[in-house]
């Protein structure tokens, strides 16, 4: 091999010597590319936990619709002599202007109320001051105030 | 930080919108009571309120129960007694139910207990629904009694196909295949014998009941 080859490798292993300039600027350019890591980890941070918030109140709306979708129940009462009926209950607080039954054709009178899942107590009031249970309902346990309640019991909504 | 900062601010929205409701309804419950009484009937009421609020036990069914009375026309003496021995069967409720529950499950669990279920049927229920919900299994319960049901051959079926998995749609059915005398006769004549509507109450758009009463069929709704 020609001595000039190896005189040539060994120029090139020599150590480059930089000016204070350069040195300065490759230091500074590692330093930014830490610091350009650094954001961009804190912005993925920032959004995972955006993202899990967002789910989280996604769950929580999700779990209260659920827990409050019931079904919706009609109440019916074959009183067609009657100039006006009301339901009654526990869904309604017991209002006896929120509900009011509409007479259809035949004479029955009739409202559809969402309900949520679980037990109800209700009641008819038939023109104004006449309490009467549904007759096609079994009657809740005890009756506390005279007039006793019917009971229905209403499933969770379809999931 | 801000970071830290955008963090806890969502936090706080979903503890908000989680506790938020809660406050209202609190404030519409008192609203409700306050319209519906004199003020010497709203203080008592609301003495017991705060009392079962202090025990931790839903407010809810206590002013529906006071309600109830006021459109009744019950004295207030009555609403009162009556209030305050609800009071108690919910936190007779709560503690057959292991110290726990939802006011739902606290008020179907009075209701099944008042209907004669045994108060080991309520903790058998949470032991084996411990991570559910036992609202529709004591309602079930309560309505198979209400029915004509014996109370132990009502638990005992409602603990059956709880232990065996069945959901809570279609527990609900069960007491519309159990033949109530009471109920099939009031019912039958005025749906065969005059043609009219199915009898209340009907819930609309659901998994039909397996039933002899006309009035049980279910239908659900999304």
């Amino acid at each position: 091999m020609p001595d000039w080859v190896d005189l040539l490798a060994e120029e090139l292993r020599a150590p480059v010597e930089l000016s204070s300039l350069t040195t300065a600027r490759i230091m500074a350019a590692v330093r930014d590319d830490r610091a350009r890591r650094l954001r961009r980890t804190r912005i993925w941070l920032t959004l995972a936990t955006a993202a899990v918030i967002v789910m989280a109140i996604a769950g929580v709306v999700v779990v209260r619709t659920r827990l409050h979708m019931g079904m919706v129940v009609q109440f019916t009462l074959p009183v067609p002599a009657a100039h006006q009926v009301v339901v009654v209950g526990d869904f309604n607080h017991w209002d006896t202007h929120a509900t009011p039954l509409r007479q259809t054709s035949s004479g029955t009178w009739r409202a559809t109320v969402r309900l949520k899942p679980g037990a109800h107590v209700y009641s008819f009031v038939v023109d104004g001051n006449r309490w009467v249970t549904d007759p096609a309902a079994p009657l809740a346990p005890g009756s506390d105030f005279g007039p006793p309640n019917s009971l229905v019991t209403v499933a969770p909504g379809a999931t | 930080m801000r970071y830290t900062g955008a963090i806890v601010l969502g936090l706080a929205g979903v503890l908000g919108h989680a506790v938020v409701p809660l406050r209202v309804d609190a404030q519409a419950s008192d609203d409700r009571l306050r319209g519906a009484f004199d003020p010497p009937t709203y203080a008592s009421l609301h003495a017991v309120l705060d009392s079962a609020r202090a025990a931790g036990l839903p407010a809810e069914p206590l002013v529906d129960k006071a309600l109830e009375g006021a459109a009744k026309h019950a004295s207030s003496e009555r609403i009162v007694a009556v209030v305050r021995d609800l009071s108690a069967r919910l936190a007779g409720a709560r503690d057959a139910l292991g110290g726990y529950g939802t006011a739902d499950e606290l008020s179907a669990g009075t209701a099944a207990l008042r209907a004669g279920i045994a108060p080991n049927t309520l903790a058998d229920l949470r032991r084996l629904r411990h991570n559910e919900q036992v609202t529709i299994p004591l309602a079930v319960a309560a309505e198979l009694v209400a029915r004509g049901v014996r109370p132990d051959s009502a638990s005992a079926q409602v603990l059956r196909l709880a232990a065996a998995g069945v959901r809570d749609v279609e527990l609900a059915a069960l007491p519309h295949s159990i033949a109530s005398p009471s109920v099939a006769s009031s019912v039958s004549p005025s749906v065969v014998g005059a043609g009219e509507e199915a009898a209340s109450p009907t819930a609309l758009n659901g998994p039909k009941a397996r039933g002899v009463i006309p009035a049980g069929t279910t239908k659900q709704k999304p």
